[in-house]
């Protein structure tokens, strides 16, 4: 659903993402770790078609982001970290709005469902998004995400700032999609939700995908020691092997 | 999708506060330059009117005098049609509201009589406060062409940069559709109140009728709403921010509105310099007190010339004088005159040559065209009016030197100012051509701003 | 402190890029206009002075004619070119040049340069005085809008003021500051303007005072870019965006440079209505027709001056063609002072309005100073006008006194027409309204300021 093949993007000298190989099926939650400028977002931008690689290429459902980067959008659906709304829409109208955009136009009735299905409560979804909390925000993010109706979910730091019941709520809603088939990739540094929430996790250093595990191997690790021993650089683990597993 | 995107687009923009007071003033200026254009139309019409009226009591009291048996009017002498003068009027503008191009600033009437026809003496028009003048007039084109492109920058300086800081153009533009798709239906939405209020103004403005000139402002109106609406879609596609944007957007309408024309204009006057009236005044003064000083020797070569026309007792006769030196005056001048008619057409000529390199010029040169109070209409009447000089000339001058005095028979034949309107065909090509060149600088512009929204060259911006 | 905050703001100013790029134009603009106007004035004295040695050689070589027929044949005099109209035109465009002096009829000047030119005419001119009233208060908005409101937006405001600096320091500081940047940036200007005053030849007695009209346009411009930046900086102080004080300022600068002198043209218009010319036309040739005419001997004014002048045996004196010409003259002449002095009058009337009404815009203020002291306004069109009169009535006084004399001799009599332009105090005085005006808008800004730095916010 969601993969990369050698994906290669460089800012002057700098790689940013280097050589990046990644397959995310249909049903799978796929974690990708990794601190600040380790290439989370490029990565993102790059199947969003923002960024074009530099080698390598990233398809959405079998189409090459490159060529036709509205194609794969029209294929993804994306919740940027900071869900920034137009604050003189109602929550209504800017889910009416973003989701017409994409070529898909719902009454108001299942724009208010889909809203109240991602979390929001219904007098607030008539109310102007200045008055929200970014929680709320965030749920009208995923209440797009639904609207697209897409096969591939994108995720940038998803639950930077939400309180544990809000993050809660929305790991919730992120497994429900999963059973439906989705497709997800979360870039974030909530280590605790992407143990609890994801099939597999990728750990990206320097722009390139130092370790990669799925939730049966990271059963009885500290994924916390295994993050930092993989950011220290050690050649010994650059085949994502654990200490344990040598 | 598109009318609903178009939609959701104009109720965003109607929940600023800002947007309603902006069309408000906008309405406003528009109803003023309305209404002040009406005001100076009255005016000359009225002024035309009184004119016209004067000129049909002078023609019917000629008829009525010459009507009782036995009398007819001397071309010389005391009465005499000599020192008449004949009304040579320019109608009012077909469409006056519209634009007052020169309708303030150069006569619409001129006095033709026979003793006067070389005196350099200039035309009246109305009392005008130089100072207005030098202010400009606040009318319909003043709104049109300075002031409607600015409301249209402020509904459009901040198309996407905001966005971008904000963040909501990622989202938007994650929802797969095109930049330059996103951007256009945006630009449409908020462009739509406004373009629509400038074209109601002009439509109102054209309501006389003239359905071809009417058709032709509204043309204007949109290509040049089109061209800012162009222009702020390419600044907007490479503006970091909305300062930004808006900065180069107002450098952008200085230098359209402002300078160009003021460059142009030196342009023109530094290449063809306005030729010296004083200096004509001076040279048809030099002519004239030479001429005089021929005197007798002037009229008796003229009548070797021209015997038909000698005088049943060959006397010199004052009239006869003075029609003979101001023939020889007209002739020894014309070079002069038509040099410096010359020079002000190729000035005239420049500025029509590189209007195209501000749509502002453009605008105002197709508005005044259009509206009938520019440049060219103008010049059409003083040919005109030369034209009408000749006839007069060419009427009385063989009555004057046969001394045969104007009888009811020749009432019919007296020529007649009747002015001839430029053909549709040509204000329309220099419309045409004027709108084409301000339509492919709009698609030069238009293939910038999409040459900036191209996903690779925007993509590093929203990332 | 004050000095120190001027000091950085100085140099943060000509480091930025936009600056150095807008001043670049604007210097190119200058000097431009400057080059074209200096080229210009010389021309057109050139040509003027052309003219009127062929108008003179006209004259006096007009051959043998009796005394009234000269008097028909008349005389044309040429304005001169005002030597500060190299960087303000003013009103020169829209006022005649060529004034006909002859028997029985004051005429208006006539030939409007406007009339002669293009149809860009409209738009107006690029004269120095356009550059500095239009396009410099365009970089002021541009380096002032964010000197305060960007640095609360990006937080250098806050850690300033943390460090106990007043407020009032600061934004005093920074308007020194800027105005320090902006007056370098008016020494080119102001020497490029001396250049092309000095090239400009026949200075003659009005030189001295040029340079003295040129110093006091130079304080009216200090007072009004002053006004607008000390505008400038309370806007950005007072607005809670950056954003929102560039438009507040572009708001501002729309409605000074654009729209106010259009709206005070036509509040002038509307207070003190201009009539129509038919209307003045008619009271005119109304009142020269009861005024006692040479050329109508059936008039009863004629009757009535004929009847005075009998004698006590019935008959006429022997000079009573002289009286006749004389009386004819004056009646006439107080028939047009009443109407022309009326229509001038109501112009100025109308020019005070529309200089009052800078309360409300400092440019209107501006431009009735700047116009007033480079001799391009109203008042000295008006001074020419009466000047060019009072020869002609010396030069009908001269030909009615002639007593048969005719040619050369006499034609030689008549002095030629030599103009002396307003004094300077008098053009002062035209121009003071508009120098209060200018003085009152800057008080005004820097009180505003001061208040502003009182309520001035970190975030």
């Amino acid at each position: 659903m969601l993969e990369t093949a050698n994906l290669t993007k460089r800012f002057n000298d700098h790689a940013a993402v280097n050589n990046l190989t990644l397959k995310i099926g249909a049903g799978e939650i796929f974690a990708l770790l990794g601190p600040n400028g380790a290439g989370k977002t490029t990565t993102i931008n790059l199947l969003l078609g923002f960024l074009t690689p530099d080698s390598g290429e990233a398809r959405v459902d079998g189409s090459n982001v490159a060529s036709d980067p509205i194609a794969a959008r029209r294929k993804i659906a994306y919740i940027p970290e900071q869900v920034m709304l137009y604050p003189r829409f109602t929550g209504i109208e800017n889910l009416d709005y973003f989701s017409s955009l994409g070529g898909r136009k719902r009454s108001r009735a299942e724009l208010l469902e889909l809203l109240v299905g991602a979390g929001l409560a219904e007098e607030s979804a008539i109310r102007r998004v200045s008055t929200y909390s970014k929680g709320m925000r965030q749920k009208v993010g995923i209440a797009l995400a639904l609207a697209t109706e897409a096969k591939a979910l994108l995720l940038d730091e998803p639950t930077s700032g939400l309180d544990p019941a809000a993050s809660h709520e929305f790991s919730q809603l992120l497994r429900k999609l999963a059973d439906d088939g989705v497709a997800v990739l979360m870039a974030t540094h909530d280590l605790f939700r992407a143990r609890e929430d994801s099939t597999r996790i990728g750990i990206l250093r320097d722009g390139e995908l130092a370790g990669n595990y799925t939730a049966e191997e990271l059963k009885n690790v500290d994924l916390e020691q295994l993050y930092l021993e993989h950011l220290a650089a050690d050649p010994a683990l650059s085949e994502g092997k654990t200490e344990s597993q040598k | 999708m598109s009318t609903h995107i178009f939609l959701l687009e104009l109720r965003m923009m109607a929940r600023e506060r800002a947007a309603w007071l902006l069309l408000a003033l906008f309405a406003g200026a528009l109803s003023y330059g309305y209404w002040n254009g009406h005001q100076l139309a009255k005016r000359n019409s009225e002024a035309a009117e009184t004119a016209l009226q004067g000129s049909e009591e002078l023609q019917r009291k000629i008829r009525e005098h010459l009507s009782s048996p036995g009398k007819a009017i001397p071309v010389g002498g005391r009465g005499g049609i000599a020192m008449v003068g004949f009304l040579a009027q320019l109608p009012p503008a077909p469409l006056p509201v519209l634009a007052t191009g020169q309708s303030d600033l150069v006569p619409a009437s001129e006095t033709v009589s026979l003793m006067r026809l070389t005196t350099p003496v200039s035309t009246r028009s109305e009392i005008e406060n130089p100072s207005h003048l030098l202010a400009g007039r606040f009318d319909l084109a003043f709104v049109l062409i300075w002031l409607y492109p600015l409301f249209l920058l402020a509904f459009l300086y901040d198309l996407m940069a905001g966005d971008r800081e904000t963040g909501t153009l990622r989202l938007a533009l994650s929802q797969g559709i095109s930049p330059a798709g996103w951007l256009c239906r945006r630009t449409l939405a908020r462009a739509f109140p406004v373009v629509a209020l400038a074209l109601a103004a002009t439509l109102l403005a054209g309501s006389d009728g003239y359905g071809t000139r009417l058709g032709a402002a509204l043309a204007v109106i949109l290509l040049y709403g089109l061209f800012w609406a162009t222009l702020a879609v390419a600044i907007n596609a490479v503006s970091n921010s909305a300062a930004g944007a808006a900065t180069s957007l107002g450098a952008a309408w200085v230098a359209i509105v402002l300078v160009a024309p003021t460059l142009l204009n030196l342009a023109a006057e530094s290449l063809y310099p306005t030729p010296s009236r004083p200096e004509l005044v001076a040279a048809s003064r030099q002519a004239s007190g030479e001429a005089e000083k021929l005197g007798d020797q002037l009229l008796d070569s003229f009548y070797k010339e021209h015997p038909e026309l000698a005088p049943p007792d060959k006397r010199a006769d004052y009239v006869a004088m003075k029609l003979t030196e101001q023939e020889e005056v007209a002739r020894s001048v014309a070079p002069v005159l038509e040099k410096f008619d010359k020079q002000l057409l190729r000035q005239q000529q420049t500025v029509g040559r590189w209007r195209f390199v501000s749509p502002a010029i453009v605008a105002h040169e197709a508005l005044t065209d259009i509206a009938g109070t520019g440049y060219w209409r103008h010049r059409a009447f003083r040919g005109q009016v030369k034209a009408f000089k000749h006839a007069i000339s060419d009427f009385y001058t063989p009555k004057a030197h046969r001394r045969e005095p104007l009888v009811l028979a020749d009432v019919d034949k007296m020529p007649q100012f009747t002015f001839q309107e430029e053909p549709k065909s040509d204000w329309l090509a220099r419309v045409s051509t004027g709108l084409g060149g301000m339509l492919a600088f709009s698609a030069v512009i238009g293939c910038w701003a999409l040459l900036s929204l191209r996903p690779r060259r925007l993509g590093a911006a929203i990332g | 402190m004050t000095f120190s905050i001027a000091r950085k703001e100085f140099q943060d100013t000509w480091r930025d890029g936009r600056f150095r790029w807008a001043a670049a134009i604007v210097l190119l603009l200058l000097g431009v206009s400057f080059l074209l106007a200096r080229q210009q004035v010389e021309h057109q004295r050139n040509e003027r002075e052309d003219a009127t040695k062929m108008e003179r050689d006209n004259w006096l070589n007009q051959g043998q004619k009796n005394a009234h027929a000269a008097a028909h044949y008349g005389v044309y005099v040429f304005k001169p070119v005002a030597p500060l109209s190299v960087f303000d035109r003013g009103l020169q465009p829209f006022v005649g040049n060529t004034v006909y002096l002859e028997a029985h009829r004051q005429n208006q000047a006539a030939f409007l340069p406007a009339q002669d030119a293009t149809s860009m005419r409209r738009f107006g001119d690029l004269t120095a005085a356009a550059c500095l009233q239009l396009l410099l208060p365009l970089l002021i908005i541009l380096l002032a809008f964010g000197t305060l409101a960007g640095e609360r937006e990006s937080g250098t405001l806050r850690q300033v003021l943390s460090l106990g600096v007043r407020p009032a320091s600061l934004v005093f500081g920074k308007a020194l500051g800027l105005g320090g940047a902006l007056a370098l940036l008016l020494l080119p200007a102001a020497a490029g303007g001396a250049y092309a005053l000095s090239g400009i030849s026949g200075m003659d007695a009005a030189g001295e005072e040029s340079a003295l009209r040129l110093c006091l346009m130079a304080c009216a411009y200090l007072l009004y870019l002053g006004a607008i930046l000390v505008i400038c900086i309370t806007v950005s102080a007072l607005a809670p965006t950056s954003r929102s004080a560039l438009s507040i300022l572009l708001v501002f600068w729309a409605a000074n440079a654009v729209l106010a002198p259009r709206l005070a043209s036509d509040l002038a218009q509307w207070s003190h209505p201009t009539p129509k010319m038919a209307d003045l036309d008619a009271d005119l040739l109304e009142a020269r027709k009861q005024a006692l005419n040479s050329h109508n001997p059936n008039s009863e004014a004629m009757k009535e001056f004929i009847e005075k002048n009998r004698d006590a045996s019935g008959k006429l004196p022997a000079n009573f063609r002289a009286l006749l010409m004389q009386e004819s003259e004056r009646q006439t002449n107080l028939v047009y002072e009443k109407h022309f002095g009326g229509i001038w009058d109501l112009m100025e009337d109308q020019d005070k309005v529309v200089t009052w009404a800078g309360l409300a815009a400092p440019l209107l203020g501006l431009r009735s100073a700047s116009v007033a002291l480079a001799g391009t306004d109203f008042t000295h069109h008006r001074h020419f006008s009466i000047a060019a009169e009072k020869h002609r009535r010396e030069f009908i006084r001269m030909l009615n006194n002639s007593h048969g004399a005719s040619g050369r001799e006499l034609w030689e009599k008549l002095p030629p027409f030599r103009y002396q332009p307003p004094s300077l105090s008098q053009a002062v005085s035209t121009a003071m309204p508009g120098l209060i005006i200018l003085c009152l808008w800057l008080a005004g800004g820097c009180a505003a300021l001061y208040v502003a730095s009182r309520r001035l916010k970190p975030s």
